[in-house]
């Protein structure tokens, strides 16, 4: 399973009780589509009033935004909260613990709702793969620990779900970006093929870490999301 | 580290430990404890709140120190905890200082948690604690203001760690939960536009009360000219307000903080010590 994202040696348990590579494969694409109904594509994490306030104006800046969340902020944070609901999916107590801090950790009125909109509308959906799982995470849960705890419940591997997860976030917030007039279509691939190596760095560093990990520095971005309650004309829910 | 040989450097220490408890409708002590360069003050109030003021007499804060900070308000007591001077964290040469604080508020009672800056300068190493439980019907704020470096004084944190942890449960839910995290290349890291912006003073304020709905227009009103923002929302079915702040120094984020301060504390202003 190790193969799917590219090179890292993952940690793999006994090959006959794993899916194979191609069908975690096709299910993490599956789960982390755009197309997957869980409104991605209307939430904007703050982006969009950093946009507003000059804060990120071209290519550069965008990638420059996007570098600090995943390497300080709350794409990090979301890794090491995916990560644990990952190994956790099979111990209710465990699982009860990172979904609660998911949920106390989320900076804003937006931000909370965008991320226990889509980790519920995401559990909705994943009832077209059957888990018990499912059941015992019913009712309000963040994203992040939503898509690791049914990751973990089809032992999709841990890296390959890190990248997945964080490309798709990612991915969202050029999408963003693109709609606020920042840059175009093809400037916002070129930005996206330019984190790939941090992308993949990200999900092997955070395979690693533990709820001690959690760590975010970026309080401008933090307080873009306060701000978005306020602006006036808006394309996104956050 | 564990050799004999190595002498481990004589390390500050300090436990503080108040319990206030409520006494013919005033806030009254009921248990008072202090060891190590820990020390509380008690300064006279002429209504029915009581203000501690928390001293490290050790003068600031290097790797390895540990202070351990615990403090209950009673059953309708109001409790305001403050610093004598802004927490200095020196450069370190080995290991982490720890501080961490514990709070619990009854039912009905108030807490407002209202240290002076925290300044660490280059190389400091602090790792921060603050776990708070509120009985329904209590009411907690919290601010806690940060400068990396003093600017004014040419004195930038260029390097270090910088980690503070809160957890505050409301009923018994996890009402919110911060996880600041600033390490190794600070200078690098607080220039960045989705962190600092260069700045290097921010602050964050935390509230949970009967009227959180209510105060968010002020709070709103008094933060829009400035880098902040603030929020109010539910977690749990329990309200709270979220409110940051950014500011070029901390003179600037003082004058911002100190109107928001005294509005939550319903026209009473910030702690004396604040102001000398």
């Amino acid at each position: 399973m190790d193969m799917i994202m590219g090179t890292r040696t993952a940690v793999i348990t006994t090959p006959m009780t794993e899916p194979s590579n191609i069908q975690a494969l096709l299910r993490l694409v599956t789960w982390m589509s755009p197309a997957f109904p869980v409104g991605a594509f209307s939430y904007s994490g703050g982006l969009e009033q950093a946009v507003h306030d000059g804060l990120i104006s071209n290519a550069a800046t965008l990638a420059v935004w996007l570098e600090s969340l995943i390497c300080h902020g709350s794409s990090w944070n979301d890794a090491v909260l995916l990560a644990e609901s990952y190994r956790a999916y099979d111990d209710a107590a465990r699982l009860q613990q990172v979904r609660e801090l998911a949920e106390a950790l989320a900076g804003s009125r937006e931000r909370h709702q965008e991320t226990v909109l889509q980790g519920n509308a995401f559990l909705t959906a994943a009832t077209h793969w059957p888990h018990p799982v499912l059941e015992m995470l019913g009712g309000m849960v963040a994203y992040p620990v939503a898509v690791g705890a049914v990751a973990g419940a089809h032992r999709t591997g841990l890296e390959p779900a890190l990248a997945a997860y964080l490309h798709a976030t990612t991915s969202n917030l050029v999408s963003v970006a693109i709609r606020c007039g920042v840059m175009g279509q093809t400037q916002g691939v070129g930005v996206l093929a330019g984190l790939e190596p941090l992308i993949a760095e990200t999900a092997a560093r955070a395979a690693e870490s533990t709820l001690d990990d959690l760590g975010s520095a970026t309080i401008i971005a933090d307080i873009a999301a306060l701000r978005h309650e306020t602006l006036h004309s808006r394309l996104f829910r956050s | 580290m564990a050799e004999a040989a190595v002498i481990l450097p004589q390390r500050a220490w300090g436990k503080g430990r108040l319990v206030a408890k409520p006494l013919d409708g005033r806030t009254r002590l009921a248990e008072f404890y202090q060891e190590g360069c820990a020390k509380i003050r008690l300064p006279d109030t002429f209504d029915r709140t009581m203000e501690a003021v928390l001293i490290n007499s050790s003068g600031g804060l290097t790797g390895g120190d540990h202070m351990e900070w615990l403090f209950s308000a009673g059953e309708g007591t109001h409790l305001t905890l403050t610093t004598q001077a802004c927490e200095k964290i020196y450069k370190a040469s080995a290991g982490t200082a720890a501080v961490s604080a514990r709070i619990s508020v009854e039912a009905g009672a108030t807490v407002h948690w209202l240290p002076q800056e925290t300044i660490l300068f280059d190389r400091a190493s602090l790792s921060r604690r603050l776990d708070v439980d509120v009985a329904e019907g209590g009411e907690f704020l919290a601010v806690e203001a940060i400068l990396l470096g003093r600017k004014a004084m040419g004195e930038a944190m260029h390097a270090g760690l910088f980690r503070d942890c809160w957890r505050i449960r409301k009923n018994g839910t996890l009402l919110h939960a911060e996880n600041l995290g600033f390490s190794d290349d600070i200078a690098g890291l607080t220039r960045r536009a989705a962190v600092l912006g260069g700045h290097v003073a921010f602050a964050t304020l935390f509230y949970t009360g009967r009227d959180c709905e209510q105060q968010l227009a002020a709070l709103r009103a008094l933060t829009e000219d400035h880098v902040a923002g603030v929020s109010h929302y539910q977690v749990g079915g329990q309200d709270k307000l979220v409110a940051r702040l950014v500011a070029a120094d901390g003179f600037a984020l003082r004058k911002i903080l100190l109107p928001i301060i005294s509005h939550l504390r319903k026209g009473a202003s910030v702690p004396k010590v604040w102001n000398l």
